[in-house]
């Protein structure tokens, strides 16, 4: 027993230089070479970039250009953010990627946080205004107050970027959120139901109606059902909003950071 | 086409009118004479848990058969008592998990996690929670790291959260809250760790953005919130 045991301390050792060897190959703090950030960029922009931007400069997604992030307090926790997602939003876990490539991801996320932030014409404080003015708490919820029958906003200016916000209010049906589809059913018996989607599959569809209540329907009792994809229950304010209010609001909806 | 959604959207702006309060202080009161619906934790004010629905008997309970199954997500003790509201089934799962699924189909229509309950630190239970309460268009959880918060029925969206007492110094709260009128009641779970309960009282929702507790009584032995107890029912 002695010898074996003598025999596999040093594999031990081996094993644990190999390991540390192999970290310290991914050591997050280390500075990354030109070819990771690269390479890094590639990924950023296969995987990423749809939701983030090219850059980072955000979208549907938060903008990741800047010093700190908002789930993540350090670079391991960015790269274990990447690699599982966050649980319950719309950022998957980008489980594909080797642990070599979600560093270099990190590495470029990094550099990027040392662009300059893009300042804001309008001003928050009348933006709220403009929000109450124009009744978005009928259907929206920020810090509590409104009515949830649109997306709720308490954190939207954390989550999307202003243009993504700005063509939001003009364009509502070009940026329809998940959980937000328009559909119609007509049942056998000829009743029409028209509402957001809450959930689909393959033999059942709940939505909520116009009036916020939730309706249930199999699939088996309707005579039809219609998805109208890019339409939003939001109309647009492309004429209702002058160019400063518009600037204001974005300004407002942008400072909505989730911050208690 | 461009003129349904703003019809549509025009008739949202009539919601709040529209939708009436879900759960009134008066429907729980009178919850015995809708049976279909399971109002509060116990059914009732007078907490008999008993249902009067007649459909399941003696007879045929040996042959009952499910409809549908909803698998819970997390881990943990799964000790929930739903409230059941107009076609809504709202759940909670361990370890501070509020789901609503639909009563038809058992198919999710929203949920909400907190994800610092994972954090909560229990001494002689574990990761559970007994349920939620409902009052008007609110739902109301407590969560294993203490705190009371309130979720919109529709949509999930927190309207507000208070923090009952410190986790760190073991108190954390599992059972379900109370909703009585315009206030909410909760308990304190954590005698295992030393801890003196207590019960509060919150405002439902007059006081959206900062509810405070309408009481506080930390008396041993002494589980009485004065008016609120007093406007009980029974």
């Amino acid at each position: 027993m002695k010898t074996i045991g003598h025999l596999f301390l040093p594999l031990l050792l081996a094993g644990a230089l190999a390991v540390a060897h192999s970290s310290r190959e991914q050591d997050p703090s280390s500075k990354p070479a030109a070819e990771d950030l690269e390479r890094g960029k590639r990924l950023f922009v296969g995987y990423c970039a749809l939701c983030h931007g090219i850059e980072g400069t955000g979208g549907r997604g938060p903008s990741l250009n800047q010093p700190t992030l908002r789930h993540v307090a350090n670079d391991a926790a960015l790269f274990q953010l990447i690699k599982t997602g966050i649980e319950g939003s719309e950022m998957p876990g980008f489980w594909q990627m080797t642990d070599r490539e979600i560093w270099q991801v990190v590495g470029y996320l990094r550099s990027l946080g040392r662009t300059a932030a893009v300042k804001l014409a309008g001003d928050a404080a009348k933006g709220r205004t403009v929000y109450d003015a124009k009744g978005c708490a009928a259907c929206h919820i920020v810090r509590g107050q409104g009515a949830g029958l649109g997306p709720d906003l308490t954190d939207v200016g954390a989550r999307r970027s202003p243009a993504y916000l700005r063509e939001a209010v003009l364009e509502p049906g070009a940026a329809v959120p998940e959980g937000f589809l328009i559909v119609s059913v007509t049942t056998r018996d000829g009743r029409t139901v028209r509402g957001l989607r809450v959930n689909e599959d393959s033999f059942t569809l709940q939505l909520r109606d116009a009036a916020n209540r939730f309706q249930s329907f199999r699939k088996l009792d309707l005579k039809e059902l219609k998805k109208e994809f890019g339409v939003s229950t939001m109309p647009s304010y492309q004429t209702l909003l002058t160019d400063a209010e518009l600037e204001d609001l974005i300004a407002y909806l942008a400072s909505l950071r989730g911050e208690k | 086409m461009k003129l349904i959604p703003r019809l549509f959207a025009a008739s949202c702006l009539l919601i709040p009118t529209l939708v009436s309060a879900q759960v009134s202080y008066e429907r729980i009161v009178k919850a015995e004479s809708e049976p279909g619906h399971w109002l509060t934790y116990s059914g009732n004010y007078q907490a008999h848990r008993f249902s009067p629905l007649k459909q399941i008997t003696p007879e045929n309970v040996a042959k009952l058969k499910p409809v549908w199954v909803y698998q819970i997500s997390g881990r943990g003790r799964f000790e929930t008592s739903p409230i059941v509201v107009d076609g809504v089934m709202y759940l909670t799962e361990p370890p501070t998990k509020v789901t609503a699924l639909d009563l038809r189909t058992g198919r999710p229509l929203w949920s909400w996690q907190r994800p610092a309950a994972r954090l909560a630190r229990t001494l002689g239970f574990g990761p559970t929670n007994r349920g939620v309460a409902m009052l008007d268009d609110t739902v109301y959880v407590g969560t294993l790291d203490c705190y009371l918060v309130a979720l919109d029925a529709k949509s999930g969206t927190v309207r507000w959260e208070t923090k009952v007492a410190d986790n760190k110094t073991g108190h954390s709260i599992t059972a379900a809250p109370l909703a009585i009128d315009g206030k909410i009641i909760v308990g304190i779970s954590g005698g295992e760790a030393g801890i003196r309960g207590f019960l509060d009282a919150y405002d439902a929702g007059a006081s959206i953005l900062s509810p405070v507790p309408a009481s506080r009584v930390m008396k041993p032995g002494v589980a009485i919130v004065g008016r609120p107890a007093a406007a009980r029912p029974g």
